[in-house]
């Protein structure tokens, strides 16, 4: 009996302490103070990146998967899915202590949906959906979309599209300079040094009581990799999470630095990897000379190589983030240009290309060189002089590149990658794919790939959607299209330890306000 | 008659320094992307007519759609009144850049002056004293891997060992020199080693061959014979006439330093004015890489000056007719 009470009151103890070891565990109270210290491989176009800015809505810092109010409190669609109202906080105030209102909110969309303003991820999305914008009264906007669209919520709760202050859009006339940082959100701007650091403070002013727990946030300017790597080794920053990737070398490396102080994983960046073709000058104004391409170029050996193998090749759509709207890869598997071993393929490419070039043609390739984008360069130059396009590579530093880019002085850009402003299958077409994509850099214009993405983009029956989206991965994967996707980016990332309940989102900058992360001692 | 020679000096600055600005000038120009569509397009976005138009209005409102040799007199009469423009990038003026990152990119390039002297010249005294000696070896080997080995592999080197030995990284966050003098050097002497190992290989290899030839001139064996120390003999005789060579290298070097430390700035995250250079001419900031270039320039040639000035002091011989 003895041995029976004893037994009893050990288990009691073990499930105890079991208990409270798995409480503390998962719901880690989160502690006042610290600033917490991350990087940034340039100076950035933009300085908002730590949560000087608070959106209508935005992705849930606890579960990064599920929409909630941020400025607005709540949010109803009409029945007939075309007009959207929010009811506005009341009591927000801007960092220089002027109140928030509707006139901030109609202030900032009337300025992305102008078609004189250049937007290319929050005008991108939002132009083709929302026809207006007015205010009801003070704390109410309701916006009138030109047809029922369904990932409207999820592109206004981008991080790309943030509400700005009226009174200082009409100051500033944008938001770049330092003094035109001012915003709602948890962070206010302290200060910029250019090429050194950024560094924001906690708003004690935020409209969330209690938030958010750090003291601040700094952002090194750390330019050269070994750098990065050095200062994350010793613990100077505490998290990477956006383009570019960490190399997995990289990642391994600081592994074995920081054992189990660190936390690294893989993790898709929301970003398409795509090869684009002018269709404007020849040869590629040629529809032979695009498919000749699409089927030659190796994805799988450009994933594997230039992506050390993190990354979807082939996916217009990437499953991880989009679900089933990708196109499943048993039949991606199957398309010519996708599928191995590429011998069919490649013979027909060059059947193309000799059709019209019997010698083969000299193309120049252009690349920015950021990240390893001339060493993905280099290997698809390997590629296309099996099929008689033998590539030069013509580098420009990034700015340079995409002014070159926007203006089509180009023949060929032999890679670019294009972050989506949310997880919504339709982002990939309206940012890379129709005649009116923001990053269209191809100038190509199908009317099938229009008249898809729009029908897609109105469809409210998930299952005909799904099917629209279908359609056009496979149009675009087997046609002669402009951009050639290589693949669906993923790389490599790591968190300190110390810090607490940050969790990476979908989409980069969309978890990057920091407003309940906290760190530990 | 010093007097006379160094204002005909400080006069041809000007046509040299004209020649460099309106050198960089044209350069900027002829490479392709301009500020305007860098402006436009940096977010990626594509061309449209919308897009043009706002190219057009900025090259209107910068004054790059007026002809060059117009836009280089505008520049050049605004930079003879003070006024060296203002950064398309950073919006403000390109003289606060220039009080901002100058100060700090001297600091770093009279440190690395500082130290290559201090180690390159002894290294190459004992070089030449001891020739054909293991310490002669010894200091040939260090002057050629510091001379064969790139900056950036030094640099990176550096970073390597501090933290795989140490698990210490100099500060991320640079603090000026008056602020904390401690904090600050922490920050830059690295760097400064970096560029120091790299330029005291030419300097020491210099000094070792100078020592050589003067070692064995008829006044250092008087020198010798008349009972003088060894070491006044190296220091004071040897040494002093062994110099010339050495101090035009230091000062054409110093020149070329505040360019070249751009490798080392950006290893070690100084935001230094080479970085800057650097970026600006990236982002086609022609203002400010006009102005930078200007001021490079002009402080090359004084640093040349300062130098054949020096040359007197140490050799009386030189006169300067």
């Amino acid at each position: 009996m003895r041995a029976v009470r004893r037994i009893s009151v050990f288990l009691a103890v073990v499930l105890l302490v079991g208990l409270g070891a798995g409480g503390g565990a998962t719901q880690e109270k989160p502690r006042y103070g610290g600033v917490l210290t991350w990087f940034d491989y340039g100076d950035p176009g933009r300085l908002d990146v730590a949560g000087i800015w608070s959106g209508l809505l935005h992705w849930d810092p606890d579960d990064p998967a599920k929409i909630t109010g941020d400025l607005a409190e709540r949010w109803r669609a009409s029945p007939d899915g075309k007009t959207y109202t929010f009811e506005l906080r009341k009591g927000v105030k801007w960092h220089d202590g002027q109140p928030f209102s509707a006139a901030d909110v109609k202030a900032t969309f009337d300025r992305i949906l102008n078609p004189e303003f250049k937007s290319p991820k929050c005008g991108a999305s939002l132009k083709p959906m929302v026809a207006s914008l007015e205010v009801l009264d003070r704390y109410t906007v309701r916006f009138r979309l030109k047809a029922p669209v369904v990932s409207f919520l999820g592109a206004i709760a981008s991080a790309w599209c943030r509400v700005a202050a009226k009174h200082v859009l009409e100051k500033y006339g944008d938001l770049d300079r330092p003094e035109a940082q001012i915003g709602t959100g948890p962070f206010k701007f302290k200060r910029y040094e250019r090429g050194n650091l950024i560094e924001w403070e906690k708003n004690r002013d935020y409209f969330v009581p209690g938030l958010p727990y750090l003291d601040g946030v700094k952002q090194y300017i750390l330019v050269g990799a070994p750098t990065q790597l050095a200062a994350a080794k010793v613990g100077r920053v505490m998290l990477w999470d956006t383009w570019p990737p960490m190399r997995k070398t990289q990642v391994a490396e600081l592994a074995r630095a920081r054992g189990n102080e660190i936390d690294t994983y893989q993790w898709p960046v929301n970003a398409i990897y795509a090869i684009y073709m002018n269709v404007h000058k020849p040869p590629f104004s040629n529809p032979d000379l695009r498919r000749a391409v699409n089927l030659a170029v190796d994805r799988q050996e450009l994933v594997e190589k230039a992506l050390e193998g993190a990354g979807v090749p082939c996916a217009i759509l990437d499953p991880k983030l989009v679900g089933d709207f990708a196109l499943p890869f048993e039949e991606v598997a199957k398309i010519a240009g996708c599928r191995q071993p590429k011998d069919q393929d490649i013979a027909e490419a060059k059947r193309l290309v000799e059709k019209h070039y019997p010698n083969g043609i000299d193309v120049e390739f252009a690349v920015r060189a950021v990240g390893n984008y001339l060493d993905r360069a280099q290997l698809l130059v390997g590629q296309l002089t099996r099929i008689g396009i033998r590539g030069t590579i013509k580098s420009y530093e990034s700015a340079a590149g995409y002014a070159a880019f926007g203006k089509g002085d180009f023949t060929l850009i032999a890679t670019q990658d294009r972050g989506m402003n949310s997880t919504d299958p339709g982002d990939v077409f309206h940012l890379v794919y129709t005649t009116e994509a923001g990053s269209n850099y191809a100038r190509w214009s199908d009317p099938k790939v229009d008249d898809l993405a729009a029908r897609a983009l109105r469809e409210s029956n998930r299952e005909r959607r799904k099917q629209l989206y279908w359609e056009l991965q496979r149009h675009i994967l087997s046609d002669a299209p402009g951009a050639v996707a290589v693949g669906w980016v993923e790389g490599w990332f790591f968190r300190d330890k110390r810090v607490i309940n940050y969790k990476p989102a979908k989409t980069a900058y969309d978890n990057n306000t920091f407003m309940k992360v906290s760190l530990r001692e | 008659m010093r007097h006379d020679y160094v204002m005909r000096r400080l006069l041809l600055f000007v046509p040299t320094l004209l020649g460099a600005s309106l050198l960089i000038f044209i350069l900027l120009r002829v490479v392709p992307g301009d500020i305007a569509e860098i402006l436009v397009y940096q977010t990626g976005s594509e061309s449209s007519a919308i897009q043009q138009k706002q190219v057009q209005q900025i090259r209107a409102e910068l004054g790059l759609d007026k002809p060059v040799v117009l836009q280089y007199v505008d520049w050049m009469r605004d930079a003879l009144a003070g006024d060296l423009g203002q950064s398309y990038v950073q919006r403000r003026p390109v003289a606060e850049i220039l009080k901002e990152r100058l100060p700090r990119s001297l600091e770093l390039a009279v440190l690395t002056i500082v130290l290559a002297v201090v180690w390159a010249i002894p290294l190459g005294v004992v070089s030449a004293v001891r020739q054909n000696s293991w310490v002669d070896y010894l200091a040939r080997m260090l002057s050629i891997s510091g001379l064969s080995l790139p900056i950036f592999f030094t640099g990176v080197l550096i970073l390597y060992c501090l933290v795989r030995f140490f698990r210490w990284l100099p500060p991320l966050e640079f603090v000026e020199f008056w602020r904390d003098p401690a904090e600050n050097l922490k920050q830059l002497i690295w760097p400064a080693l970096a560029q120091a190992w790299y330029i005291s290989a030419p300097i020491a290899r210099l000094t070792r061959s100078q020592m050589l030839e003067v070692i064995r001139q008829d006044y250092v064996r008087t020198a010798r014979a008349k009972g003088l120390a060894e070491r006044a003999v190296v220091y004071r005789h040897a040494l002093r006439n062994s110099l010339l060579p050495v101090v035009t290298f230091v000062g054409w070097w110093g020149g070329r330093l505040l360019g070249g430390l751009v490798i080392v700035e950006i290893i070690f995250s100084v935001p230094g004015m080479g970085s800057a250079l650097a970026q600006a001419v990236a982002q086609r900031d022609y203002p400010t890489v006009q102005a930078m270039v200007f001021v490079m320039a002009l402080i090359f040639l004084s640093l040349n000056l300062l130098v054949d000035l020096a040359y007197g002091w140490l050799d009386p011989r030189i006169g300067y007719s």
